[in-house]
């Protein structure tokens, strides 16, 4: 058994050529983790969709997308300090779920 | 078809797509902007007309640059919506071939308040689109009247960005890829009923 606890993380460009992140995470995304978000700042969950999606605009942090039951989430910082606290608060959540490869 | 339009045209609605504290409409990892209609109609159709009093070289210029303005706003935007989460949790899992996303696409358009818009048959191939509230046709008749041509320009190359991205995608990484144009066989500016497009491949 080993135990991961980390995330990949991809670099994109946006339409105004600014940065933008795919975080792929190692578990997917469900109630437990819309909690963790909540941490962050108001989460909208579309639960009418056929898979709920989920959206954050947090005033000088960052805006987020994700689908639930996906590993990916889209992210851009307004804030590039903030980036490193989500990372190390990203890491210490998904370091809590065991995932067994 | 299994597109629920109405579904889609709710969900987007309910989404509320407004600005942020920076102003910023990020409603599907695209960047939209709230216009006035009556403003880009204004602009539009003035460099129409100061193309055309500026003698025969320049008096046809203005309808192809607006229409691939259109084409360019409208493969980005909506291939941005297409790439998008909300696209994936709302509209992919409705389509069961590249037509039924051309009807999502569709939808989308009519949410984000383009007008009412009907597509009337779509292959691979070819594309029939229809409008009955085109807002640069209902624009141009407020400001000029009658037109003797169709005046639907960016709308015109709207319609040819939907069949560029579903059946085409890479029409700007390959400038010479056979890609998809539109023509506007109708137009209520010229007193028809409604506003119809036409998108088939360049030849």
């Amino acid at each position: 058994m080993k135990i991961k606890n980390n995330f990949t993380k991809t670099k994109k460009k946006d339409c105004l050529n600014q940065d933008r992140f795919v975080y792929k995470i190692n578990n997917k995304i469900n109630e437990d983790f819309i909690s963790f978000l909540k941490s962050f700042g108001p989460v909208r969950v579309f639960r009418d969709f056929q898979i709920p999606l989920i959206k954050m605009d947090i005033p000088k942090k960052f805006r987020l997308s994700a689908l639930m039951n996906s590993q990916d989430i889209n992210i851009f910082f307004k804030n590039k300090d903030f980036m490193k606290k989500f990372e190390k608060k990203l890491d210490k959540n998904q370091s809590l779920i065991p995932t067994y490869s | 078809m299994t597109i629920n339009e109405s579904k889609i045209i709710d969900a987007v609605v309910g989404m509320n797509p407004h600005g942020n504290e920076e102003g910023i409409i990020d409603a599907f990892t695209v960047y939209l902007t709230n216009h006035y209609a009556d403003y880009y109609n204004k602009i539009s159709y003035k460099f129409e007309k100061a193309l055309e009093a500026h003698g025969k070289d320049t008096a046809n210029m203005a309808k192809p640059l607006l229409i691939e303005a259109g084409h360019v706003c409208g493969f980005n935007t909506f291939r941005g919506i297409h790439e998008s989460d909300a696209w994936k949790g709302l509209i992919a899992p409705m389509c069961k071939n590249k037509e039924d996303e051309i009807i999502g696409l569709t939808a989308t358009l009519n949410a984000l308040g383009w007008g009412v818009w009907k597509v009337i048959s779509v292959t691979p191939k070819k594309l029939v689109i229809r409008s009955k509230n085109t807002y640069e046709s209902i624009g141009f008749m407020k400001e000029f009247g009658k037109s003797k041509h169709s005046e639907c320009y960016l709308a015109t190359g709207v319609a040819a960005s939907f069949m560029n991205i579903i059946f085409q995608k890479d029409v700007y990484e390959d400038v010479n890829a056979n890609a998809f144009s539109a023509k506007e066989t109708k137009c209520r500016s010229k007193e028809d009923k409604y506003c119809e497009f036409v998108v088939t491949r360049k030849k």
